[in-house]
This record gives structure tokens, C-alpha cells and sequence, in this order.
């Protein structure tokens, strides 16, 4: 039985790491008659942009987004994906009467996606929601309110009536937003015309407190033995690096050179054991690599 | 019970289709313990456990283990560097201009798929293997390439008028070039070195099929030709598919013989047949080449081939 599970797991990793390393994506935009013909090409490719951005996204966080905070999230990265783009080609425009159709190849710097998304709040909230006050300026516009609303909810906080995190909303002069977030021992201000921006900028110092983080994700220690050459441990420290979506924080702590082999030790936050198992399964023992998960938390 | 096993067998080849018929295509032999395998891009190399002094080999003894291991890695990364990119360059040569990349290609061998010898095995031997394909290649493929720029590489002028043209032009191809599923250029007697991105050139002197119209994921994946030697359409169908192009090299062309020439009539077809769909993003081509002659003669194009002042 256990076999049979490990087998089927197996397989689902394969399936997985096939949609991980696709770059490619195709982007249909209808034909809009205010728009031009490179107006719609742009849009396209902001379109493009904001696609791989979020399956990247989508395969490095630990567990599903829900419908509402995904489309939201595209959304949000139609015109915030760049940051996030390493490299990218276009493959092909096809014009048709209907439209267009966009090819592009694209690669996602991973390590920067990973920071914004933590800064976001997805690895924090992602299980759970972060429940904070939020409270409003009066006179404050439908449509920034219904922006902030959307923020709320990409962010994953559930508004509520609590002492801490309150975030606190004014308008200052000239159209430019005044927050500020209040927890139980810091404060945080920021000034910003892009609310968005402004909104970011105090939750991202929020989510990526050491203590919340150390807090939500299980730190353990990875043991390998069976290496002949320390050449062979540090490229499989890089490789591990590369497994976003189930560990984060791996550092290299400790190398044991023996004379019938070399062992390493790595202090690593899980995400998802589950997975992480897994993919040690699938790489390790065809290598003839052996692999030992500690069950203590180390920091 | 037979009849259990026999069952379990025929269960295993059909859930494991692929790797059981995997095409290996011209199986290269370096030495007598090792291979490359130009269909599916596999190397092997199989080395003995030292036997100790009265004579046998101790299976399970960790530092013969592991000295074999190593030996084995080590001939597999020379034989990697030996390995042709193109008509101007080795493995060997791209990785000497980059050190961090010559770095993470050792790394990656010295985590190659690796078999301990089994105590019921009576050779007795260290297994380690890996492919031309995936994250390997993807490091040994210069990102230089200019993968699916469309661009038609052009031979030198010297080599262009020195071709003899061919008048016969053929119609222009319409609907009949889709219904091909492949490519096979039977290059035999031409002595052709495999290389990771030959160029296919018409006698016009116009590239008719290589990286230029591949892009690089599909390169890295499927690798950007296969080499066989057999021309046979059923043996090449899990590469090329139930209805490929069959067309003859003229020569081979550059200073190691990775390139080819077929005439312009053939030309303009393949590049008709070279359009956006299976067939480019597949790669699905296949270049026959001539069956090795003897191990010896391989020997002496691997120590060639490693030459550290090698031409870039």
C-alpha cells in the first residue's frame, strides 16, 4: 500500500515538475475597437506577463489560492508582473479578425517572486487568515474603497474588531494616501499616491517579520550521506534551493568528509513535508544517496 | 508461479511503455565500459571494483565503492567534454571560457544516477549514468546559440563557391509538405561526428534545419537531432513518426565533419516541411550515420577530441 502511494506520488511529481519548468504561455486578446493594434499587442503581453508570473506563483506556494484571491492576484500582476520577469521572448503574434493570439517564453525570477510573495502575505495566510482592524478615512472615494477592499482580500487579512495589527487609513494633501500599521510592539508609516503601493509597503514589513515567519514555518535539518565528492553536495545545494514551493531558508550547516564518503547537513523551513519527501524520494536513492528528516525544530 | 511472473512482465511493458522501447538510436562506444546513446541521449559507464590482494572483488567494501565511483564520473565528464556542440567547439572549450558553468556541469555528474554492484552480480560493477538531455543540457548548450531566430545561417563564401548548384528546382510546396512527420537525412559514409547542434545547409549554402529554427526549451528537451544507424522508417518512428522525409547528405561539411550538405531542390523541401508544429517543436530528425567499426578506432577520436588548445 505504501508502495502503491509512494508510486502514485511519484507520478504526480513528475506531472508537477513538467508544469514547473514550462515557460511557455499563449495569451488570446479580442479585438477592442478604442484600441489600437499595438495598444492591444501591450496588453497581450502585460497579459502574458501576469499568466507566467501566476503559475509560477501557483506552484511554489505550499496549497491553493481561492478563486477569488487568484483572480485578484492576476489581476494585480497585469500591471505589477515586471519586477518579477528575469527574461522573456516572444514567439509569435497571430493576427486574426477576432484578435490576436500571443506566444511567449518566459522566465520568472523565482527568487524575487518568492520574496513578493511573502511580502504579500500568501505563505502566511494562505491556510489561515490574518485577522486585523482596518479603519477608513470618511470622504474617502467608491473606488478607492473598493480597491482597498480588494487589497484586503488579496492579502488574505479578515477584518475584525482587534486591538492588533490595526492599519489605519488617511488622505493627505494633494490625492496622496497616509498608512499606518500598529502592532503590539512596532509601528509602521508610509505615504503613497498608489495605494496599492502604500499598502504593500506596510504589510510586506508585517508578513516578513522573522518571529511571524519562524512562527508559521517548520524549520528542520536535512541529513544526506552517501556523496564521493563535495563537488556533488553543493550542486545538490543548489538544486534544493530551486524546490520553492516546499522549502525555504535552506543553508548548508555542516559537511562530513569521510574517507568512504561525504554527508551534509542543511537547516531547512518546510513548507510542505509531504512534498518535500517526496522529491527527496524521486532524486536521492537512484543516486545512491540516503536522506534523514530531523524531527526537531533548530531555530 | 511462472505464469504470475510472465504476467507481472507483460503488466510492467505495458505501463512502462517508453523507457522499455526508449529509442537509443547510434550507441558511441568509449572504451568497453561506456556509451553514448545519440537517440535518447543516455551515457553509461560501467566500472569493475578493484579486487583486492587474494584475487576477489569485495561488492560491498566502501572504499572500492567508491573509488570506482569516482573513476566511473570522471570518465563520464571527459567523455562529456569530448562531446562536439557544433562545427567549432567541444564541451570542453564552451566550459573553459566560464568557470562557475564548468562548476555546476561537474556538480551535476558527480550526482548522476549511480547502481552500487549487486551481491548477486557476479561482474560486479559500479554503475553511473546520465542524459544529454534536461538539466545537463541546458548547461552545456551556450546560451550564445541563437535558438529559433529564424535566421538562416549562411556557409563562407569559399565553401559556397565551391558547390556545384543544381538547376532542378522543385514546384513550389504547397499542402504536401504537412503531411510529413519527420526528417531522416541518411548521412552514412560521409563520416560525420554527432554534435549537439549540427546544422543541416542546402547546397545553396542556406541552412535548411538546426537551432535557428528550434527554440531552446525544445532543444534541451528532445535535443536538437537524433543519430541512428538504421535509416529504417520503423525504427526510427518513435522519433520521426509514421511518415518522414527521407533525404541523402551530399558531404559533410566543417573541420569535424558535424554539418551537412543536401542538394537545394531537397533544401527548399525540408524547409518547407520545417514549419511551426510537431515536427520543430519534437525535433523530430534523425541523421543516419555509419555503425562504429571497431572500439579502437573510437579511442583514438576521444583522445582527439580533449586536446586542451582545441580551436574555440
Amino acid at each position: 500500500m505504501r508502495n502503491r502511494l509512494f508510486f502514485i506520488g511519484f507520478i504526480l511529481l513528475l506531472f508537477q515538475s513538467g508544469l514547473a519548468v514550462a515557460g511557455e504561455v499563449r495569451v488570446f486578446k479580442p479585438m477592442e475597437q478604442e484600441l489600437s493594434h499595438m495598444q492591444l499587442r501591450s496588453q497581450a503581453m502585460a497579459e502574458g506577463f501576469a499568466q507566467a508570473v501566476l503559475e509560477d506563483a501557483q506552484n511554489m506556494l505550499p496549497g491553493d489560492m481561492d478563486e477569488v484571491r487568484t483572480e485578484l492576484f492576476k489581476q494585480y500582476l497585469i500591471y505589477h508582473a515586471k519586477p518579477y520577469i528575469q527574461e522573456y521572448k516572444v514567439l509569435s503574434f497571430q493576427d486574426m479578425d477576432a484578435g490576436l493570439i500571443l506566444r511567449l517564453d518566459v522566465k520568472v525570477n523565482k527568487r524575487t517572486l518568492r520574496d513578493g510573495l511573502k511580502r504579500m502575505g500568501f505563505f502566511a495566510t494562505l491556510k489561515a487568515p490574518q485577522v486585523a482592524a482596518i479603519v477608513v478615512p470618511e470622504g474617502m472615494s467608491e473606488e478607492a474603497a473598493v480597491q482597498l477592499q480588494d487589497l484586503v482580500t488579496l492579502s488574505g487579512i479578515q477584518v475584525a474588531d482587534v486591538a492588533f495589527p490595526s492599519f489605519t487609513l488617511e488622505l493627505a494633501p494633494e490625492g496622496v494616501y497616509k498608512g499606518r500599521l500598529v502592532i503590539k510592539d512596532r509601528e509602521w508609516v508610509a505615504m503613497n499616491k498608489d495605494l496599492a503601493v502604500l499598502w504593500f509597503d506596510l504589510w510586506g514589513r508585517f508578513f516578513t517579520r522573522s518571529e511571524l515567519m519562524a512562527f508559521r514555518v517548520k524549520a528542520q535539518t536535512l541529513s544526506v550521506s552517501g556523496w564521493f565528492s563535495p563537488d556533488a553536495v553543493l550542486e545538490f545545494d543548489r538544486i534544493i534551493r530551486g524546490w520553492d514551493s516546499v522549502v525555504q531558508e535552506v543553508q548548508l550547516v555542516e559537511m562530513d568528509m569521510q574517507s568512504t564518503g561525504v554527508g551534509a547537513s542543511w537547516n531547512v523551513r518546510i513548507l510542505n513535508s509531504d512534498r518535500l519527501n517526496m522529491m527527496l524520494q524521486a532524486f536521492l536513492p537512484q543516486r545512491g544517496l540516503s536522506f534523514q528528516l530531523s524531527e526537531d525544530v533548530v531555530k | 508461479m511462472p505464469l504470475r511472473i510472465a504476467f507481472f512482465i507483460l503488466v510492467s511493458l505495458l505501463i512502462f511503455p517508453a523507457p522499455a522501447r526508449s529509442f537509443q538510436g547510434f550507441v558511441q562506444p568509449f572504451g568497453e565500459n561506456a556509451s553514448i546513446a545519440w537517440g535518447n541521449g543516455e551515457i553509461v559507464v560501467v566500472r569493475m571494483l578493484e579486487k583486492a590482494e587474494d584475487g576477489e572483488s569485495d561488492k560491498t567494501a566502501p572504499l572500492a565503492v567508491r573509488k570506482a565511483a569516482m573513476q566511473a564520473r570522471k570518465q563520464m565528464l571527459d567523455m562529456i567534454l569530448s562531446i562536439r556542440i557544433d562545427s567549432k567547439r567541444t564541451v570542453s572549450a564552451f566550459l573553459s571560457g566560464d568557470d562557475e558553468l564548468a562548476v555546476r556541469v561537474r556538480g551535476s555528474i558527480q550526482n548522476s544516477p549511480f547502481k552500487r554492484p549487486s551481491v548477486f552480480d557476479e561482474s560486479g560493477g559500479v554503475r553511473v549514468s546520465e542524459t544529454l538531455r534536461g538539466k545537463l543540457a541546458e548547461l552545456v548548450l551556450p546560451t550564445t546559440i541563437q535558438f529559433q531566430s529564424g535566421i538562416q545561417p549562411r556557409l563562407s563564401t569559399s565553401m559556397e563557391q565551391s558547390l556545384a548548384f543544381s538547376d532542378a528546382v522543385p514546384e513550389v510546396v504547397g499542402s504536401g509538405a504537412d503531411a510529413y512527420t519527420g526528417l531522416i537525412i541518411d548521412a552514412r559514409g560521409l563520416k560525420v561526428t554527432p554534435a549537439l547542434a549540427p546544422v543541416v545547409y542546402g547546397q545553396d549554402g542556406l541552412g535548411a534545419y538546426g537551432a535557428f529554427l528550434i527554440s531552446r526549451k525544445n532543444a534541451i528537451d528532445n535535443g536538437i537531432v537524433a543519430y541512428a544507424i538504421s535509416s529504417d522508417p520503423v525504427v526510427l518512428r518513435e522519433r520521426v513518426g509514421s511518415r518522414p522525409l527521407m533525404v541523402k547528405a551530399l558531404t559533410a561539411y566543417g573541420s569535424w565533419r558535424t554539418d551537412l550538405i543536401i542538394s537545394s531542390p531537397m533544401a527548399r523541401l525540408v524547409r518547407a516541411v520545417m514549419r511551426p508544429g510537431d515536427i520543430i517543436d519534437k525535433c523530430r530528425v534523425v541523421i543516419v550515420v555509419d555503425a562504429p567499426i571497431s572500439l579502437e578506432n573510437t579511442d583514438v577520436i576521444i583522445e582527439g577530441e580533449i586536446q586542451p588548445n582545441e580551436e574555440q
